[in-house]
């Protein structure tokens, strides 16, 4: 079976950093990047629920929810 | 800062010429690209010939002058004492290094600071490119798409060039370029991964833009970078 070589560089399966193979093992994945990667396959998702929640938060409702948890919030 | 020497020496031009040829051009052209010298001319005069030395430097030139080596194959040729007069060079330009800085450009503005706008200014209205991965394209417009396809395709492209070399109007360029998948490209949904690819090409430049380009990336190991293609075992796990 032909097998094709590795390419010099590769994505870190963690994080998606493209990574020198000479260098990889040294490899430590960002915080943030490996965040952002792993956000990355439900972005959609992640748009259509901010963009529901920003027009509720903009309803008579979600204002009135907001008005109520910030008195709830406040100390007596 | 780079100076240019000219020295005069009287005599036979002719004769002078293959002296020197004999003697002196071995050892110069061992030892001048040690101290910088960049070119070197050889002008025929009324009473012998000027060789007009360009270097990086002063200092390059005088350590050129001190060499033992050099020393000796001035001995040797016999040349009479020479008149020496050095200039501080205030601008080059030359067809290679024009093609050089155009090459540039294009990396540094219009690939990685997406100044699409420079596209205009840099690629000639007949300008035709030839790519296996990308196929023929013609003028600003096709290359401005090029750079579109692949913009839309990676966020932040950083193109880097690692070797650039010209000769007459032909630029040969190896690059680097790097990028974050974020948009679809050949058919293949976006994975946040970012690849690395290097790439040659040869263009061609005139009246100081390109007008062909023939080119060759790494589309393989683009692809399994994607996870299009397999690759083995993962950099990191």
């Amino acid at each position: 079976m032909f097998a094709l070589p590795p390419p010099r560089h590769m994505p870190c399966d963690s994080c998606g950093e493209s990574l020198r193979a000479e260098t990889a093992a040294q490899h430590v994945c960002d915080d943030e990047r490996r965040h952002r990667y792993d956000l990355f396959p439900v972005r959609h998702e992640v748009e259509l629920f901010e963009n529901e929640l920003s027009a509720w938060l903009d309803s008579p409702t979600g204002r009135f929810e907001q008005y109520d948890a910030e008195r709830r919030r406040r100390p007596r | 800062m780079a100076v240019l020497s000219v020295m005069s020496i009287q005599g036979n031009p002719d004769e002078l010429l293959a002296r020197m040829e004999a003697t002196l051009d071995p050892v110069a052209a061992r030892k001048a690209p040690q101290y910088g010298g960049i070119s070197s001319t050889v002008v025929r005069t009324d009473d012998g010939i000027k060789i007009l030395n360009l270097w990086e430097t002063e200092e390059g030139r005088h350590r050129m002058a001190d060499d033992p080596d050099v020393q000796d194959a001035i001995r040797a040729s016999g040349f009479p004492e020479p008149s020496f007069t050095g200039y501080e060079v205030l601008t080059i330009r030359s067809g290679a290094e024009g093609a050089k800085a155009i090459e540039r450009r294009i990396a540094d503005e219009v690939w990685t600071k997406g100044k699409l706008d420079l596209i205009e200014e840099l690629i000639a209205p007949e300008f035709v490119g030839t790519s296996p991965t990308d196929g023929e394209f013609h003028g600003p417009d096709g290359f401005r798409q090029l750079v579109e396809r692949y913009h839309s395709a990676f966020s932040g492209v950083e193109m880097r060039i690692e070797r650039l070399v010209a000769e007459g109007d032909w630029v040969a360029t190896n690059w680097t370029a790097r990028g974050t998948h974020t948009g679809e490209l050949m058919g293949i949904a976006p994975t946040s991964r970012e690849a690395t690819v290097t790439g040659m090409q040869f263009s061609r430049v005139r009246d100081g833009k390109l007008v062909e380009s023939h080119g060759l990336f790494d589309a393989l190991g683009m692809l399994q970078q994607l996870g299009a293609v397999p690759a083995g075992a993962p950099a990191h796990a």
